[in-house]
């Protein structure tokens, strides 16, 4: 079924979108949410709980495509869970991905409101975007998805040392964009 | 700014980057279920093939020799289908402006207690099932020369254009009687529909009639939608 047929059943409120939407893209939740916690069975709430935001959410948001949008629904729940259970222990990618990105971005708050976090993803979107598309998608699948090096690695058909040369860059890269578009670092 | 608000502002980046770099995680794990697809299509290509062999004999004495190519629509998306016919069915949104006689469906349904409400159409001229009711053939066939050819439904032998890895073909029964039935839609339209798959699935279809060579071509559709796409084309055999 295509997204908007499954959009225009949350919209008319049929509990079918829910199941279209686990068939379509529950899967594609689950690695989001499993990459981040590192557990079967919290993933496996994280996509429940996936299915329930978006039907809270849509209507009155109306997706072009629900792909992204239920991913970024998993990640951010999963995220959340993440935080709630401090499970560093876990076989998460959480801590991995925040060391790296602690080599670009100093790990101190400075309090960052709303305003800044737009401006931040307002940067990142640019930055990203400026990015060959095969260095984009590199850097999307290890910081939005979270996948490790190695299964980027294999899906790029790259070696291991290529994909983290490839990542230190692009962070090094950002680093300096950030700077010059004036975020605190 | 720390690290973990980079985490949160890259769940806010654009959604066509999220969606261009997605993993594929869905063709990792349907590996076994493609495989099954394709032999399921080539089930469908077997059982278009068989009807198109079925069918020319009967109609090679068909002295009617309409201009086809004028009448011949042919769609290329199912969009267009749905502008046509309707969306989510293609019976009742078809057009009949008389009663001439326009064309035969030969219908196979197998699909257990809920799926005949699925298929139910007034254009159907039989239906057969067996005795594990996991697959659907439907062909439905409406050029000007088949009309007022197929007056009856066993010429269609259901029986025998059961898909090769049927387990059980013995059970079939005939639902609905040969039905006249006009449609403003010139096409030949073939179902293969797998229940345990959840999908439907499309073929190719060639067979001459006429001196004309027909290419018949159907899309997959899912399971809610239960549409398809007709493509018809007459290539001039000379």
């Amino acid at each position: 079924m295509e997204d908007k047929q499954i959009v225009d059943l949350y919209w008319a409120r049929s509990e079918t979108a829910i199941s279209e939407t686990a068939k379509k893209y529950g899967r594609y939740c689950h690695y989001i949410a499993y990459q981040i916690l590192g557990s079967d069975e919290d993933a496996k709430e994280v996509v429940n709980d996936t299915y329930l935001k978006t039907w809270n959410t849509v209507p009155p948001h109306r997706p072009d495509s629900l792909k992204p949008y239920v991913g970024t629904i998993s990640r951010r729940l999963a995220l959340d869970v993440y935080k709630a259970q401090h499970a560093q222990k876990r076989d998460s990618q959480v801590p991995l991905v925040l060391d790296e990105l602690s080599e670009c971005i100093p790990d101190h708050d400075s309090g960052a409101d709303i305003g800044e976090s737009v401006a931040l993803s307002d940067a990142l979107n640019r930055f990203i975007w400026a990015l060959p598309q095969r260095t984009r998608n590199i850097f999307v699948r290890r910081y939005f998805y979270m996948s490790t090096v190695a299964e980027i690695a294999k899906d790029f058909s790259m070696k291991e040392s290529n994909v983290t040369m490839h990542l230190l860059r692009t962070r090094k890269k950002l680093e300096q964009f950030l700077k010059k578009e004036g975020f605190d670092l | 700014m720390t690290n973990t608000n980079l985490i949160h502002a890259m769940g806010r980046i654009d959604p066509k980057l999220i969606a261009d770099a997605a993993p594929d995680v869905e063709q990792k794990k349907s590996a076994n279920k493609t495989w099954v697809k394709w032999a399921s299509l080539a089930a469908c290509f077997a059982i278009v093939f068989a009807i198109g062999f079925m069918v020319i004999p009967i109609f090679q004495n068909e002295p009617n020799t309409d201009d086809v190519e004028d009448k011949i629509t042919s769609y290329t998306n199912i969009q267009d289908v749905e502008q046509v016919i309707g969306s989510n069915t293609l019976v009742s949104n078809i057009v009949v402006d008389n009663f001439d006689f326009a064309g035969y469906m030969l219908w196979y349904h197998n699909g257990k207690n809920e799926a005949p409400t699925l298929f139910e159409c007034n254009l159907s001229l039989g239906s057969v099932k067996d005795q594990n009711r996991m697959k659907t053939v439907n062909v439905y066939c409406s050029f000007p020369q088949f009309r007022g050819e197929m007056s009856n439904i066993d010429h269609f032998l259901p029986s025998s254009v059961l898909p090769p890895d049927f387990p059980d073909k013995g059970e079939t029964e005939t639902v609905v009687p040969p039905t006249l039935f006009n449609t403003t839609i010139d096409g030949v339209e073939v179902f293969y529909y797998q229940y345990d798959l959840g999908e439907h699935f499309g073929g190719l279809g060639k067979f001459e009639v006429n001196n004309h060579i027909y290419i018949v071509k159907t899309s997959s559709a899912d399971n809610e939608n239960f549409l398809f796409e007709i493509i018809s084309e007459m290539l001039a055999q000379d």
